[in-house]
């Protein structure tokens, strides 16, 4: 009887493993195949005579290659402002103890949703034209960058505490400079955690319409997230071949940072994250 | 040893607080002023209104509607679909190898980080109501072709952002999984226990604090989450107006800043009771 | 040493500034929510191959150096209008702006546009405007004075498919028009006798369907009742009308009680392309809309494109409840919008931006626009023309309906009564509130949203 009992568990459990696999796998599916399609439809098909010629459709869109540039600029910009600022800000609240430090950044984080939700569009605009930033690229990354950076301290310093502070004991002792402990131990000891924010701003940012849509005008700065709209017909429905096509194309960065981003640290919450 | 003074520390955090300073407290407190006022783009002059937005949105049944859909959102996909649903797969993951591994793990992150105009397309592609695959897989159980975003909005878009997130919650757990030592888990093996035992006396305690932090991150994006409008604009009719689909057609559409600001501190607010909450049974539970 | 590199910087660049504005050309902007081959691409791709080269070769002429730039950002309609807001607030952006007739009202009110005379002060010599259509010019008018141009307008009628007539031994088919709403029923349950398969009529509902449900649906109706939903001589919205009311059960008729109608499909979402895409398979019978519906949607090569068209789909007159019972003791009705241009008060260039406006707006310009975007022409002698006279469906609505023809009121609070007006249709089709209740809804948001003091029983 138990035998019985554990076979059928174990079935039971393959099946959960298979029908969570075919969730995750299905709705993915479309954007694999239609691409290659000679008539591409809503309908899943699998291209039998793969063709290219969606691709070369595409790349004739200059506006739209073009903007991918940009989003490499704002995406890896945000990133690298964040990652440098953040660790510092973690690496100073994870190692000196102050009062109510976790509510104060609690409190950020619950601000951040504010900003970088929808109300204070019109406020940032014009604090971004009081200072001259609209239509600039760092302007973007700067209101990007102030919406993540709670979070992100937020994350590392959980991260930071992981780390024991023998090694940098030791450091003090032989007469290393802060700047040089935390650039020589906890920015590399660190380094799976600012990985999993690195990659978390980064997506965040090369999807996001309404900040570049709202704070750039030029068309020649205009991010991937923008210019998708260009493939639209004439009454602004999408052209399912050139739209998945370039939806392919905007999708496969992020997954290479990812796929690069596991291979070379390891993207895990290692050893962080204890609340 | 003190590794770093609080002088010194300082230096660290002032470049980070700056930038904090400028782009988000100093809009947020901004927002917060507008809340009070009628303030509109399309109004010439702005009106101090004092708590007008406030008794405004309370009478307004469609906030209400909204708010509620709003905790449906949160429950369904933030703690069941997102939290649960994450914490499942992390267990899987570790009792799984190989290809099936290597899949569902792949897949599920790859729902996290496709960007998410393009996560639209595909669900909508997903969902048609003509040509969509989950119709055609319903079709192969018998079932009749189903315009799901019409006829199940609320349920669509709660599956959709577990689909969409877990991967998120999935990863954290995993490398939390990895701090209960495995000895534990093949002694309880060894004296019979049940896979249930084993989850709420061995993995349940070891985990409660990533729980608990996962809990308010994810609830925290979750309430604020706009994305669910690329699917369905809030509709039908305003069958998924979430809170902060209600503020965007408020203040974009209707051009109502100082309304839209107001329901904003309102989802503040809420938000800040949540983690008041959580912060305290978290503290609860370790007394 | 160092004082005096910096001194020298300085000098150079504002040497290099001043220098460059003297020698360079002006330059001018013109906006609009699409891009070339994609949304509203003909209109764009005129602005940048035909407008620019023969306005900048005008200007030219008259010895100015203009460069024309066309601004494409396509997205989004809420989007576009959410960016040329900010814009203006922030007194900044394009010159002359692609602008939608039903935001003028708020825009103006909200002192975000100036009238014409601020550009030019003789702007009433043009001797354009003798050749305006004089209904159409005021469409772009608030409070007696002119703030822009309308592009062309539209009027409404239902598109009938004769084929399902035909098959359905509906009387007259190929020349078919109802005279009351009884009229128009009674066609509808002759359809849905016949051919079972067949929704027989759509009228539309429902806030997906947005501002086309307020135009072509709500008012098609209550025009036809002999309502609106703003009294002009009292200066007040109308929150509850016998004529609001029979609208209202007409929706239910055809909805709820009838079934003539798919009202699950008039709040689906996407609900208006998944319109045209039944309507274009021959499963919708009959669909209240606007000329662009024939000139863009169904024209045969576009997107919902009708092969024989010109044959296979006839158009009739929305008729009044009874006759003379609708608006102005009319026994049909219809109602025009549409999109114009209108200059931003942030303007460098007063002058020019009204040199432009006048260029755009020359018979010349609006017979090239005429053949991109059809419509009802602003101007009488672009209406006279060949590419009017020769196409028989346009040379014969516009003698049918112009006169029957009315515009939405312009009031800042329009869009708000609309949306009002879309959730109260979308209540009733769905069968979520009887007429009754829907209206009494209506009145208290309304009222809400305009103040007490200028709303109205009837």
């Amino acid at each position: 009887m138990r035998e019985v009992k554990k076979v059928i568990l174990r079935l039971l459990y393959n099946l959960l493993v298979v029908v969570l696999s075919a969730f995750f796998v299905l709705p993915i599916l479309w954007l694999i195949f239609t691409p290659f399609n000679e008539n591409p439809t809503l309908a899943l098909q699998f291209p039998l005579n793969p063709t290219l010629e969606n691709f070369s459709k595409v790349i004739e869109n200059d506006y739209a290659i073009a903007a991918f540039k940009n989003s490499l600029i704002q995406s890896f910009g945000a990133t690298f402002l964040v990652l440098f600022l953040a660790s510092l800000a973690a690496y100073a609240f994870s190692r000196v103890e102050l009062p109510g430090k976790n509510i104060i950044m609690y409190i950020l984080v619950l601000f951040s949703s504010i900003v970088t939700g929808i109300a204070a569009m019109v406020p940032l605009f014009f604090l971004l034209l009081r200072v001259g930033l609209i239509d600039t690229h760092l302007g973007v990354i700067l209101v990007f960058s102030g919406g993540f950076l709670p979070t992100a301290v937020f994350l590392l310093k959980d991260f930071v505490d992981s780390i024991s502070t023998s090694y940098e004991e030791s450091a003090i002792i032989s007469g290393a400079s802060k700047f040089q402990i935390f650039k020589d131990i906890i920015f590399p000891l660190s380094r799976p955690g600012m990985v999993v924010i690195g990659v978390y701003t980064f997506v965040q940012v090369w999807s996001n319409f309404l900040i570049p849509f709202l704070f750039l005008r030029s068309e020649g700065k205009m991010p991937a997230s923008v210019a998708i709209y260009s493939f639209t017909n004439q009454v602004g429905m999408p052209k399912i071949d050139l739209i998945s096509t370039y939806s392919l194309l905007y999708t496969i960065p992020v997954i290479a940072l990812y796929l690069f981003a596991n291979k070379k640290y390891g993207f895990r919450f290692y050893g962080g994250l204890k609340g | 040893m003190k590794i770093l003074s609080k002088r010194k520390a300082i230096f660290f955090v002032l470049p980070g607080l700056a930038l904090i300073f400028v782009f988000l407290i100093f809009p947020a407190i901004w927002s917060l002023f507008l809340s009070l006022t009628n303030y509109s783009l399309l109004q010439d002059s702005l009106e101090f209104v004092g708590l007008d937005n406030f008794f405004r949105m309370f009478t307004d049944s469609r906030f209400w509607h909204s708010l509620n859909l709003t905790f449906q959102f949160v429950l369904g996909s933030a703690v069941i679909g997102q939290v649960a649903l994450g914490l499942l797969l992390a267990i899987i993951l570790r009792n799984t190898q190989g290809i099936m591994k290597k899949l569902l793990n792949g897949f599920a992150v790859a729902s996290w980080i496709i960007p998410s105009v393009v996560v639209a397309y595909l669900w909508g592609a997903f969902l048609d109501v003509d040509y969509g695959l989950l119709n055609r897989i319903v079709g192969l159980v018998g079932m009749n072709s189903k315009d799901w975003l019409t006829q199940y909005p609320m349920p669509v878009i709660i599956i959709w952002n577990s689909w969409r997130g877990a991967a998120f919650s999935m990863m954290l757990f995993t490398s939390a999984l990895q701090t209960v030592p495995p000895s534990y888990l093949e002694t309880a093996d060894v004296i019979g226990a049940s896979f249930w035992d084993k989850f709420k006396d061995i993995l349940l305690p070891s985990l409660k604090n990533y729980i608990g932090t996962d809990l308010i991150l994810i609830t925290l994006w979750t309430f604020n989450l706009f994305t669910p409008f690329l699917l369905t604009k809030g509709g039908p009719a305003n069958a998924t107006e979430i809170l902060p689909i209600y503020t965007y057609n408020e203040a974009f559409k209707y051009m109502r800043f100082g309304y839209g600001s107001a329901v904003s501190v309102v989802m503040l607010l809420i938000n800040l009771i949540f983690a008041l909450f959580y912060f305290r049974s978290m503290k609860g539970g370790n007394g | 040493m160092k004082r005096n590199k910096k001194m020298i910087i300085v000098l150079t660049v504002v040497f290099l500034l001043t220098f460059s504005f003297v020698s360079s050309a002006t330059t001018l902007e013109i906006i609009a929510n699409g891009t070339e081959g994609g949304k509203n691409g003909p209109i764009i791709e005129f602005y940048k191959y035909t407008l620019k080269p023969a306005f900048e070769d005008y200007m030219k002429d008259q010895g100015k150096d203009v460069t024309l730039e066309v601004i494409e950002t396509a997205v989004p309609d809420a989007d576009y209008k959410t960016r040329i807001t900010l814009d203006m607030r922030a007194g900044r952006g394009p010159d002359v702006i692609s602008f939608d007739q039903f935001w003028l009202a708020s825009f103006v009110e909200a002192g975000l546009l100036e009238p014409l005379e601020y550009y030019s002060s003789d702007y009433s010599n043009w001797e354009g405007w003798n050749n305006f259509n004089e209904g159409v010019k005021n469409m772009m008018a608030f409070n007696d004075k002119m703030y822009g141009f309308m592009k062309n307008t539209d009027l409404r009628m239902i598109y009938y498919n004769k084929e399902i007539f035909r098959k359905a031994n509906v009387k007259k088919w190929w020349a078919w028009q109802p005279e009351s709403w009884e009229d128009l029923l009674n066609t509808a349950r002759k359809i849905k006798e016949e051919m079972p398969d067949v929704t027989p009529l759509q009228l539309n509902a429902g806030e997906q369907m947005g501002e086309a449900t307020t135009m072509q649906g709500f008012y098609m109706a209550l025009l036809g009742a002999g309502g609106r939903l703003y009294d002009q001589s009292a200066g007040k919205w109308v929150v509850k009308s016998n004529a609001l009311l029979d609208t209202l059960e007409l929706y239910e008729t055809i909805y709820v009680d009838e079934k003539l109608g798919d009202g699950n499909l008039q709040v689906s979402l996407n609900a208006r392309d998944k319109t045209f895409e039944q309507y274009k398979n021959n499963e919708i019978a009959m669909l209240v809309e606007g000329i662009w519906f024939w000139t863009s949607v169904i024209k045969p090569d576009a997107a919902w494109g009708i092969k024989h068209r010109d044959s296979k789909i006839g158009w009739a007159a929305m008729p009044a409840q009874e006759p003379k019972a609708g608006i102005n003791e009319q026994d049909y009705v219809s109602i025009s919008g549409g999109t114009g241009w209108v200059p931003s008060p942030s303007t460098d260039n007063r002058e020019l931006t009204w040199e432009l406006l006048k260029f755009l707006n020359s018979k010349e310009m609006k017979l090239e626009i005429l053949e991109i975007n059809p419509g009802i022409p602003a101007r009488n002698d672009v209406a006279e023309s060949d590419m009017i006279q020769s196409d028989p469906y346009m040379a014969n609505i516009a003698p049918a309906l112009s006169e029957n023809t009315t515009a939405r009121p312009g009031f800042s609070e329009y869009e708000q009564v609309s949306r009002q007006v879309q959730i109260m249709t979308g209540e009733v089709v769905t069968g979520n509130l009887t007429p009754e209740e829907a209206l009494d809804k209506y009145a208290q948001e309304v009222t809400r949203i305009v103040g007490e003091d200028k709303v109205m029983e009837k």
